[in-house]
């Protein structure tokens, strides 16, 4: 689809560039063309692209933010095999210090 | 069944435990993450590229506020409308965030590629078997009238493999939260960055804000410099006129003044601005469209990324492109900040 500001940036880029490039009246006018552009479409278009912009970065951004806390879960929940492990681990030290004194008094 | 085949039966189980255990290890409990450098570098590619784009936007609003100044002097009324600015302040905060957000992303990601807990598992499997044997031995010092020991060498093959699996298990519930993520995200980061690089690279509406900045600060230098010009221009006519004044009929062979030309010392501060406006803004667009390119190029990496933990494809290319860009942006960053 064309987008009518795409064209109208590179008419607003041609008159920068025919300024630039010439003297006397036909500058002034290529000058004249060009702050116009600039001032009653390009200008106001743009500072209303960046408001309607910044609502979908909040969109994107609470969207990002959701996958990080579930990342972040993700990653409590491997740390937890470990912990859980150790957990064993210590019940099973319990155990055997258990075991070791009933020994001791069936012995 | 006669005690020694029972013994060499156990002593047998031990051993097919033991090796079970060990081919799990060999086989499947890679403890690091394949993904772990791949994602590594995509974290820390992020970080480069979202602090230099933190940098950079408020530097555009530096320079809109100047040219703002600029329209803003020449009006005959100063009121709010007349200074219109191009962030306003949620404008920049959300976009922050969104960076902000983005880095943390990478780096969350890395973190999660980096969870290795299989030593601390180990650990705890080795204490789990000193404390079984213990038990073991305690229970077999018992006077019971059973003929058969407990037999601790499979006691010990049965940790060993559960050991193994444990470790496994925990390193494919990594692979697969990795795959998850990466996955469920590759739609948002596409968008957010293709968002970024419409916004910066050329006819953007960032770049183009920038553009315009730095073009009507140009014009004002231009024109401080024809004044300059024109002023002398004029006291040269006005000196020459002044010239005429005591005779009506100037004298045939007298001959005119010269015109008044200004001294380089006079219009050198005019070109030097012009000239720092002009580099300043090459090099400022040039490095917004640079980031805009390496928005593209991360945007195309994550999902290089997403197809690396799918099916096993190598992301190194998309990676190598994004560092490549990342230098541009490091010097042209620098070009700038000086």
């Amino acid at each position: 689809m064309a987008d009518p500001y795409f064209y109208l940036s590179e008419i607003a880029d041609s008159l920068w560039d025919f300024y630039q490039d010439t003297d006397g009246k036909v500058s002034d006018q290529a000058r004249s063309m060009y702050d116009t552009l600039e001032n009653v479409y390009l200008e106001p278009f743009r500072r209303s692209q960046v408001q309607a912009d910044t609502q979908r970065y909040a969109q994107l951004t609470a969207n990002l933010q959701a996958d990080i806390t579930s990342i972040n879960a993700d990653i409590q929940r491997i740390n937890k095999i470990a912990d859980d492990v150790q957990k064993v681990a210590q019940y099973a030290a319990i155990f055997d210090q258990v075991t070791a004194v009933a020994a001791k008094l069936l012995l | 069944m006669e005690p020694a085949k029972t013994n060499d039966a156990k002593y047998s189980l031990a051993l097919l435990l033991t090796a079970g255990a060990a081919l799990l290890v060999s086989i499947s409990c890679s403890s690091t993450s394949k993904m772990a450098k791949p994602l590594s570098d995509f974290s820390a590619a992020t970080s480069e590229i979202t602090t230099v784009t933190t940098s950079a936007l408020p530097m555009v609003q530096a320079a809109d506020q100047d040219e703002v100044v600029l329209k803003a002097s020449q009006g005959t009324s100063l009121k709010e409308k007349d200074i219109p600015e191009f962030f306003r302040p949620n404008d920049l905060l959300q976009r922050q965030l969104t960076l902000q957000a983005l880095s943390t992303y990478a780096a969350t990601l890395k973190a999660l590629s980096g969870v290795d807990r299989s030593a601390d598992i180990q650990k705890s499997f080795d204490s789990l078997k000193t404390s079984i044997d213990s038990t073991v031995t305690t229970i077999n010092k018992l006077n019971t009238d059973s003929k058969t020991q407990l037999p601790s060498g499979v006691v010990s093959g049965l940790v060993s493999l559960g050991s193994s699996l444990v470790i496994a298990y925990a390193s494919a519930e990594r692979d697969k939260a990795i795959r998850t993520a990466l996955e469920k995200s590759d739609s948002t980061v596409t968008k957010i960055c293709r968002l970024l690089a419409a916004e910066l690279e050329r006819h953007g509406v960032i770049y183009d804000q920038l553009e315009y900045a730095y073009q009507k600060q140009e014009e004002s230098a231009s024109d401080s410099f024809q004044a300059t010009v024109q002023s002398f221009n004029a006291s040269g006519d006005s000196e020459t006129k002044d010239t005429s004044k005591p005779s009506a009929t100037p004298e045939p062979n007298a001959t005119p003044k010269p015109r008044a030309t200004p001294k380089p010392s006079d219009l050198a501060p005019y070109v030097k601005t012009f000239l720092g406006l002009r580099n300043k803004k090459e090099y400022s667009l040039a490095l917004l469209g640079s980031l805009a390119s390496s928005y593209r190029k991360l945007a195309q990496a994550h999902t290089a990324l997403k197809l690396q933990s799918e099916t096993g494809a190598k992301s190194d290319i998309q990676l190598r492109a994004l560092s490549s860009e990342i230098d541009n942006v490091k010097f042209l960053y620098s070009q700038v900040s000086k």
